[in-house]
C-alpha cells in the first residue's frame, strides 16, 4: 500500500516536473525569441482597431513572456465607429452581384437545437 | 506583422498535446463522412455556439469590440485578432490559432468555417442585420508570408467564394 508521504512525494515529483517543464518552455521562448530571424524589430504582436492607428507603445515588446504577447489592446475610443453605424455603412455597399439569396451563414440565425 | 517562426511557436504551445491525437483522428473522420462545404457550415454552427457560450464584454465601438474580441481570445488561449476598417469591407485577420495544428492544415478549408461562424455570431449580438457574412478568405498574393485566416465582413452576394451554399 502506498503511504501518504510517498503519494506527498508523488505529487511533489509531479509539481517539481511542472516547473522544470515551464522553466523549460519559458527558457526555449526566450531564446527563439533572441534569434534575430524569430522576432525582427517590426514583429512584434500588435492588436489594431480601424481608423484609430495605436501609438507604438501598444506594440507588446518582444521580450514578454508567451502569455502576454498578445496583451489586449485598450480601446481608443476617440473617431472609433459605433458599431451599428459600421453595419449601416457595409449594408450601403453595393454588392458585387445583385443579391438573390441570403448568406449561406445567415442559417446560423437559425436556434440551435437542444443541447443532449 | 509577426514572423512565421513566432507564430508556429506560439500556435504549437497553445494546442494542448493532450487532445490533438484525438482532434486529429476525428476531423479525419469528419473528413471522410462528409463533404467539406457541410463540415465547414458543422464548423460555422460550432462557432456560433462558441459565440454564445462567450459573450463578448461590453462595447459600443469598434476599438471596443476589437478590444473585447481580443479578450475572449487570449482567456482562452485561441491567438488575436487585428481589425481593419477598410471602408467597404470590415477586414478581420485572426493569428495563432491552434485550430489548423489541432485538426491538420489539409482541414483548413472546412475548419476556418469555426471562425467564420464564432465572428458572424458576435456582428449578429452586436446588432448585426440580414444581408452581410463573414467570409474567410485566401490569402492574399501581396502578403504571402502572412500567416494569418483572413476573414471579411462584407455585403452578402450571390456568388460565394467559399462556396458555402
Amino acid at each position: 500500500m502506498m503511504h501518504s508521504d510517498d503519494v506527498l512525494s508523488l505529487f511533489e515529483r509531479i509539481g517539481g516536473a511542472s516547473d522544470a517543464y515551464q522553466d523549460f518552455a519559458r527558457v526555449r521562448h526566450k531564446s527563439a525569441l533572441k534569434t534575430p530571424a524569430a522576432a525582427p524589430p517590426e514583429t512584434t504582436a500588435k492588436v489594431e482597431a480601424a481608423g484609430s492607428a495605436l501609438p507604438a507603445s501598444e506594440a507588446v515588446p518582444a521580450h514578454s513572456e508567451p502569455s502576454a504577447i498578445i496583451e489586449p489592446t485598450p480601446p481608443d475610443t476617440a473617431g472609433s465607429t459605433p458599431m451599428r453605424e459600421l453595419f449601416a455603412r457595409l449594408l450601403a455597399v453595393e454588392p458585387a452581384i445583385a443579391e438573390t439569396t441570403a448568406s449561406p451563414l445567415e442559417r446560423l440565425r437559425t436556434p440551435p437545437g437542444p443541447r443532449a | 506583422m509577426p514572423s512565421d517562426r513566432l507564430i508556429d511557436y506560439y500556435e504549437a504551445g497553445h494546442c494542448s498535446m493532450q487532445w490533438r491525437g484525438f482532434l486529429h483522428a476525428l476531423a479525419n473522420e469528419f473528413s471522410d463522412a462528409l463533404p467539406w462545404h457541410d463540415l465547414r457550415r458543422l464548423m460555422a454552427r460550432i462557432g456560433a455556439r462558441y459565440a454564445a457560450d462567450h459573450p463578448l464584454e461590453r462595447y459600443e465601438t469598434l476599438d471596443e469590440w476589437c478590444f473585447a474580441v481580443n479578450r475572449c481570445w487570449q482567456k482562452s488561449d485561441f491567438g488575436f485578432a487585428v481589425v481593419r476598417d477598410q471602408n467597404r469591407h470590415l477586414e478581420i485577420r485572426h493569428y495563432g490559432s491552434p485550430l489548423f495544428l489541432a485538426m491538420g492544415m489539409d482541414k483548413a478549408q472546412w475548419a476556418v468555417g469555426f471562425l467564420e461562424g464564432v465572428y458572424y455570431a458576435w456582428f449578429v449580438q452586436a446588432g448585426m442585420g440580414t444581408g452581410l457574412e463573414v467570409r474567410a478568405e485566401t490569402p492574399e498574393a501581396d502578403n504571402p508570408g502572412d500567416r494569418s485566416t483572413c476573414l471579411r465582413l462584407v455585403r452578402a452576394s450571390v456568388r460565394n467564394p467559399a462556396g458555402l451554399e
